[in-house]
């Protein structure tokens, strides 16, 4: 037996370095959602209970809060948890183009983050100046900038627009395309034109493709693990890839190797591979 | 380690290209894919004729002993569809699944008391666990019709994300509503049931060939429980409530 799925049926760490590129720190209870737990250090211990070496997150007054609260959280857990947390800049465009800049400016210099986050349909669809201002900075950085899509055909067509002028930056597009299959087939599409456009998985509950199948839409180099913890219980997209039945060297890259290609080209903060034997602390910085 | 999957489903399904296992040996083989050891099932073909599409259930689990006999029970009592009181429990006991379902809201018809109050009745006077899908009764069906049949063995497929508010209360009140975990994904939620209300009610499902078995079990083996309650959930507590179905003990 492949010894990531042997770990997960022992309930143990799995042994290879995992990255978590979709989180989201701080509680949020509205419309129905819940958190047993929400404390950034009970997060790190169900972490190192799944082996999650790292997490990359945009905290969760990124929804409705300010993009300053938002960031300087991620930047406080981050100095908090040295190589367990990184963040991206949250970016929300109703807070006018000017504050986007200015968070841009500043935490950009802060090398603990490493790319943008946009929650389109939240905020309001793609094609706005502050998003298309953040879209040519990290085109510019080629950094990765993860893209919430969720039930949203016409966001998917905005992002296919926005890679049509950009190549460089390396754009994620979260919840498999669109949480249903039909927006994983249509997600593949896009990336079969852009290599620079990516997969990520979490909040798969409704999608009826498997790991496997949704590596057989997009390849085993585009689909990058995520898990919207604290949104969702990490233990379910986590299980997703821990129980699929595929090879553990593409469970590898989805758990962590694809989402460090995103930043191999990236003048924003990187994350870097420093002991893939270890566990928890020590593996990335 | 036993895993048996309760809420799984033979037959072809019109509205999906992603996943078709309309044969057994084509289930069986996606269930080995996953370590599941059994499953619970029904057959899609029981939904359009209840008694042609039952006897097809039970034929096919005859034949394969990993797969287990979930019956359609399509109301109202004393139609053709349902047989009276006396006709459905004999249709039962004859034919012994080990669980039935019921599609209410589909089949245009309240999940309540006074609408299936009959059904009901036969279903708890034999002990026979009833699953249902998320869509085919609303929470207040549920707390009505757990508290006027406290016997009846009520099983809620796929109840949903966001359900925390709705999971704890009906753990608390009741004895006799049962949760499938496959979609507790609330961060933390299985961790907490578990701890306040125990384990016993919970059950693992991952609806195949609906949807895939990986990510209920990631839940499940990541859980902050004990090896204990992980045997309970995944395989015994469903044998709990089938060992003590009336055709089972008489």
């Amino acid at each position: 037996m492949e010894k990531i799925r042997e770990a997960a049926l022992a309930a143990k760490p799995v042994p290879v370095p995992v990255i978590d590129a979709h989180t989201h720190l701080l509680p949020y209870r509205l419309k129905g959602w819940y958190q047993a737990y929400d404390k950034t250090e009970d997060v790190v211990h169900q972490m190192d209970r799944l082996g999650i070496d790292c997490i990359v997150t945009a905290p969760h007054p990124l929804i409705n809060g300010t993009m300053e609260i938002a960031n300087a959280a991620a930047a406080e857990a981050a100095e908090l948890f040295p190589g367990r947390v990184k963040g991206y800049i949250s970016i929300q465009p109703y807070q006018g183009v000017d504050e986007v800049k200015a968070q841009i400016s500043k935490y950009s210099q802060n090398p603990n983050f490493l790319g943008l986050k946009f929650l389109i349909k939240y905020h309001g669809n793609l094609p706005q100046a502050e998003y298309e201002y953040a879209l040519d900075f990290a085109d510019e950085m080629a950094c990765p900038v993860l893209i919430h899509n969720y039930g949203d055909w016409e966001g998917l067509q905005n992002i296919r627009r926005a890679l049509e002028k950009r190549s460089k930056v390396k754009i994620i597009v979260a919840h498999q395309g669109g949480g249903y299959a039909v927006f994983s087939r249509e997600l593949a599409k896009i990336m079969r034109d852009h290599d620079n456009c990516f997969m990520e998985l979490c909040g798969s509950l409704e999608n009826r493709y498997s790991v496997e199948d949704l590596i057989g839409l997009v390849g085993e180099d585009r689909l990058i693990y995520g898990s919207d913890l604290i949104n969702l219980d990490p233990a379910y997209d986590f299980g997703k890839v821990a129980f699929s039945p595929i090879d553990d060297e593409i469970k590898r890259k989805v758990f962590a190797l694809n989402y460090l290609s995103t930043l191999k080209d990236s003048q924003m903060g990187k994350l870097t591979l420093v002991d893939p034997s270890k566990k928890g602390n020590g593996v990335f910085a | 380690m036993r895993i048996i999957d309760i809420g799984a489903m033979l037959g072809w399904i019109p509205d999906q290209r992603e996943r078709q296992l309309p044969n057994p040996e084509d289930l069986l083989a996606y269930m080995d894919r996953y370590c599941l050891t059994d499953a619970v099932v029904y057959h899609t073909d029981a939904c359009r004729d209840s008694f042609a599409g039952n006897a097809e259930t039970s034929a096919i689990c005859q034949k394969y002993d990993r797969l287990r006999a979930c019956y359609v029970i399509d109301p109202p009592m004393d139609s053709n569809t349902c047989g009276d009181a006396d006709e459905l429990t004999k249709y039962l006991c004859e034919n012994r699944p080990v669980a039935v379902r019921m599609f209410p809201k589909s089949q245009k018809v309240p999940f309540s008391s006074f609408y299936c109050g009959d059904i009901l009745e036969v279903l708890e006077g034999l002990r026979m666990p009833l699953l249902m899908n998320v869509g085919e009764y609303s929470y207040e069906e549920v707390a009505e019709v757990a508290q006027n049949f406290p016997d009846l063995k009520l099983v809620l497929l796929r109840p949903g994300l966001n359900r925390s508010r709705v999971t704890f209360p009906l753990m608390k009140k009741t004895k006799n509503v049962y949760f499938d975990i496959s979609v507790m994904l609330d961060t933390g939620l299985l961790t907490e049931v578990v701890s306040k209300f125990g384990s016993e009610r919970l059950l693992y499902s991952s609806c195949l060939p609906n949807f895939e078995p990986a990510g209920p079990l990631g839940l499940v083996m990541y859980a902050d429980i004990t090896d204990a309650d992980r045997r309970a959930i995944f395989a015994e507590n469903w044998l709990a409530l089938e060992n003590v179905i009336a055709w089972k003990t008489c």
